[in-house]
């Protein structure tokens, strides 16, 4: 970083550095998002981009990879956000409106968690991967989100950054997250919960 | 979003959650426990040094003009130069706002409905239109932003809660009705053409 700011020569030396040290492990997060190798790629040079032009704001009071990496990610949501499947990433369509409102709020009744033996784990793993691979392909943004609080601890304030929205539409975007994931892991939670009984 | 997304919010990142959702505190523990163990980045082999992508990317930051120390030094000032633009048009756009609202000439807009909370404008205008709201709120007070995405303007705010009103005055100079959950979205697009 610190050749980044003095400049010339030494940027060249930098940014290879730079591609060296965290190309593998942004390009994973990238094609994660993206799916496509290419877009992948040119997201994470991008990202470098970036990290050169605001390398003065870097002060070194937190690791460098965790900040490359907000860098890159909210690059990829931006970039979801302009794929033509997530233009209103909050938003349904009125098609779809009525059935999945009905979905939520079958889902959204109390639910207690199912006792856990092996066999049922491993049936449960089976099911959790299909469902998530269909919320990540119907929902990228929300799965993509979700996945990062459970990996980094994102907390709302943090979500708000990669967002670029106010703490209200920040909290707004998390509701809809957990919606979303009630929706499109529907068979997993039936599976994985039962309903509390009323009385 | 709730107390209980909240809850669910730091059960999910692995936080204690204090608050009294137990059923949503259950939820988001069993969501990332299934998460940790079946959702990972994809596996793929990089190799660390690749001579054709370190060519590719120097190439792209001389291009950007990142490399060549002549070049980064005008980029800079023209950075300095642009921003400097950018406020004096910002300067100019609230001007001309305030004369057109002293004046009371009317902004053609017709608010086309509401649909998961965001309220729908179509204006001649929409960028100007957006940043009369904006000047507008942010003068009574509201924390908001405008952002542009695909053509459409959009403007998000908090607002106080309870309304002052003079917030109340600028959601009815714009036919907008007080959001029931207190986040005012809007999205302003041009009419579409016959």
């Amino acid at each position: 970083m610190s050749a980044c700011r003095e400049g010339g020569v030494a940027i060249e030396r930098a940014l290879r550095q730079l591609d060296r040290s965290y190309f593998g492990a942004l390009f994973r997060e990238s094609l994660r998002g993206l799916r496509d190798p290419e877009s992948a790629r040119d997201l994470v040079q991008d990202t470098f981009i970036k990290v050169w032009l605001r390398c003065a704001t870097f002060h070194g009071e937190s690791e460098l990879l965790p900040w490359i990496k907000a860098i890159l990610r909210h690059g990829l949501l931006d970039r979801l956000r302009r794929s033509a499947g997530e233009v209103t990433p909050l938003e349904t369509t009125d098609a779809q409106a009525p059935e999945i409102q009905t979905r939520i709020a079958e889902l959204s009744e109390e639910l207690i968690p199912r006792p856990d033996t092996e066999a049922a784990r491993a049936q449960l793993d089976d099911c959790f991967q299909r469902c998530w691979q269909r919320f990540e392909t119907a929902s990228p943004s929300h799965a993509l989100v979700i996945a990062w609080i459970v990996e980094d601890g994102l907390t709302h304030e943090e979500i708000g950054e990669l967002l670029g929205r106010t703490p209200g539409a920040t909290r707004e975007f998390i509701s809809q997250c957990r919606k979303r994931a009630r929706l499109h892991l529907g068979e997993w939670y039936e599976l994985a919960f039962g309903r509390r009984e009323t009385a | 979003m709730t107390d209980e997304d909240q809850d669910w919010l730091d059960a999910l990142g692995g936080r204690p959650a204090t608050g009294p959702n137990g059923a949503a505190i259950n939820e988001a523990q069993r969501l990332r426990e299934f998460i940790r163990r079946n959702v990972h980045a994809p596996g793929v082999a990089v190799p660390e040094q690749d001579a054709r992508r370190e060519a590719q990317l120097l190439e792209r930051a001389r291009h950007e003009g990142l490399i060549d120390p002549l070049r980064l030094a005008k980029r800079r000032r023209r950075r300095l130069t642009a921003i400097g633009g950018v406020a004096a048009l910002a300067a100019s756009v609230a001007g001309v706002t305030l004369a057109l609202f002293l004046h009371g000439r009317p902004q053609t807009e017709h608010v086309r409905g509401t649909r998961e909370h965001v309220v729908r404008i179509v204006a001649a205008d929409p960028t100007a239109l957006k940043m009369q709201i904006l000047d507008e709120l942010r003068a009574a007070g509201v924390r908001a932003t405008g952002y542009d995405q695909l053509g459409v303007e959009g403007i998000d705010a908090d607002l106080p809660e309870p309304v002052p009103p003079r917030v109340r005055d600028v959601l009815t100079r714009h036919h907008l009705s007080v959001p029931s959950n207190g986040v005012l979205r809007i999205e302003i697009a041009a009419p579409s053409k016959p």
